[in-house]
């Protein structure tokens, strides 16, 4: 039958199992057994029984668990505090990211979360490194591991999108795109040129023929307004939102029944048509670059720089998911301890 | 300088009087201290490894007739130089202490005077 010595030691051993060398472990359980034995022994000269004076012995040696992280840590540098201690400043961080990140697609469009969202989430990977770098757990491995795998793969990936066949569809496309959206802005603006210049001379505002001929709409009675839209860019790994990159675009659309066009262009009108002239600028310079024959190379460099970008985001937020879940691991590991523990305990008694 | 970082002192003190195991260890601070540090007894272990790690004690086996091995620690030559440089620095503080309570209370009689 075990002694509560026994059981006590049983119970350090365990703790340090993994953690300690077997040949170290054993000079330290060898070390604690005869520290226990004397004080038992000391205590049964007082005029204890063996069982009682086991069990007061142990008692003063220390609750299991802090002696033994006590002796991990000094043993291995490793902090044995929960890990759940490591992770719940973060964690809190990204659930608040998170939450305004998804009320961002609530009603009333509110685009000033999205800084509030992105800080959330850079203080939330920088806490949860500091955390774990203060720990010095080996979490930081599977980190750097994901960090390499991610970056190589992505790199990989990049390369073959860039070189092989899709370069040179993609490539292709791109061109397309690019001049068919030029066309499209210079005849927009146009139209708001058209659009300003027949409000200013108090003339109706023309129907939105261009809009319908580059969208391919039948014909439509009413005219263009320009509406100022934001567009949005969420880069998103694991529903996690990682950046996302707005960009005011002014459009011109068909007006709504009833909308005074007339009081919409005298208000907005410079400004979309400015903006327009802004867009077009932009796009004579890309058209420029299409036309050259450099264009694939610089096509392929662009798209490496963007997916070798993409990549290490991606890296950090699945490294960071990652240790997450080790540390989730670990607490679940310490928790499934410390039942154990208890039970042992019980039997003491 | 808080006592958690002098329990080191406090064991190279002890074992400066001679070899000894680690339950003697932490009885000579307790009488010592007349009762007053009480170390845990199961944290003298990460200390006194950290003590050997460091090169400040020797940790030698000894068997005994009936009784588990016990571990015996003597204080080496880098343990003696590190226990006069933490008793220089202990004296310092402590003095420092003593001497702004000292201040105090003398002032206390002043006033009360």
């Amino acid at each position: 039958m075990s002694t509560p010595i026994d059981q006590y030691l049983l119970a350090i051993e365990k703790k340090l199992k993994q953690r300690i060398s077997s040949d170290r472990r054993t000079q330290i359980i060898n070390e604690m057994r005869a520290h226990l034995t004397i004080a038992q022994k000391e205590l049964m000269a007082q005029g204890l029984a063996e069982e009682g004076a086991s069990r007061l012995a142990v008692q003063r040696f220390g609750e299991s668990e802090v002696v033994a992280g006590e002796l991990v840590r000094q043993h291995t540098g490793v902090n044995t505090k929960s890990a759940w201690k490591l992770v719940w400043l973060p964690l809190l961080l990204l659930v608040a990211s998170t939450v305004l990140f998804v009320a961002l697609y609530l009603p009333g469009r509110h685009f000033y979360w999205y800084p509030v969202s992105r800080g959330l989430q850079a203080l939330s990977l920088v806490t949860f490194l500091a955390m774990v770098a203060r720990s010095r757990r080996w979490l930081l491995t599977p980190m750097i591991a994901a960090l390499l795998v991610l970056s190589i793969s992505s790199a990989c990936l990049a390369a073959w999108v860039g070189f092989g066949a899709p370069n040179a569809a993609s490539s292709k496309s791109a061109q397309l795109a690019i001049l068919d959206q030029r066309e499209q802005i210079r005849g927009e603006l146009a139209y708001a040129h058209a659009a300003r210049m027949a409000v200013e001379e108090g003339k109706p505002v023309p129907f939105g023929a261009v809009y319908r001929a580059n969208n391919g709409l039948p014909e439509s009675k009413a005219p263009l307004v320009p509406v100022l839209n934001r567009q949005v860019n969420a880069y998103m790994v694991w529903g996690m939102p990682v950046s996302v990159n707005t960009r005011d675009i002014v459009d011109l659309d068909p007006a709504e029944p009833g909308v005074d066009a007339v009081a919409i262009w005298r208000r907005d009108g410079a400004a979309a048509e400015a903006g327009l002239r802004d867009l077009r600028e932009e796009f004579d310079h890309y058209a420029s670059a299409v036309s050259s024959e450099k264009f694939d190379a610089m096509f392929f460099s662009n798209s490496l720089k963007r997916q070798m970008v993409g990549a290490v985001r991606m890296a950090l937020v699945n490294a960071f998911v990652l240790a997450f879940l080790n540390g989730l691991f670990l607490w679940l590991a310490a928790l499934s301890d410390r039942l154990q523990g208890k039970r042992t305990a019980r039997s003491f008694s | 300088m808080s006592y958690r970082t002098d329990t080191k002192a406090l064991v190279l003190a002890v074992l400066k009087d001679g070899p000894k195991h680690g339950y003697a260890i932490g009885k000579a601070i307790r009488e010592l201290s007349q009762d007053v540090l009480k170390l845990g007894e199961g944290q003298l272990y990460p200390i006194l490894h950290e003590l050997e790690e460091r090169g400040w004690v020797e940790g030698n086996w000894e068997i005994q007739d009936g009784d588990p091995p016990r571990k015996v620690y003597a204080i080496t030559e880098s343990g003696l130089t590190e226990l006069a440089e933490r008793s220089k620095r202990w004296s310092a503080f402590s003095g420092a202490v003593a001497s702004v309570l000292n201040a105090s209370t003398l002032n206390a009689q002043v006033d009360a005077v």
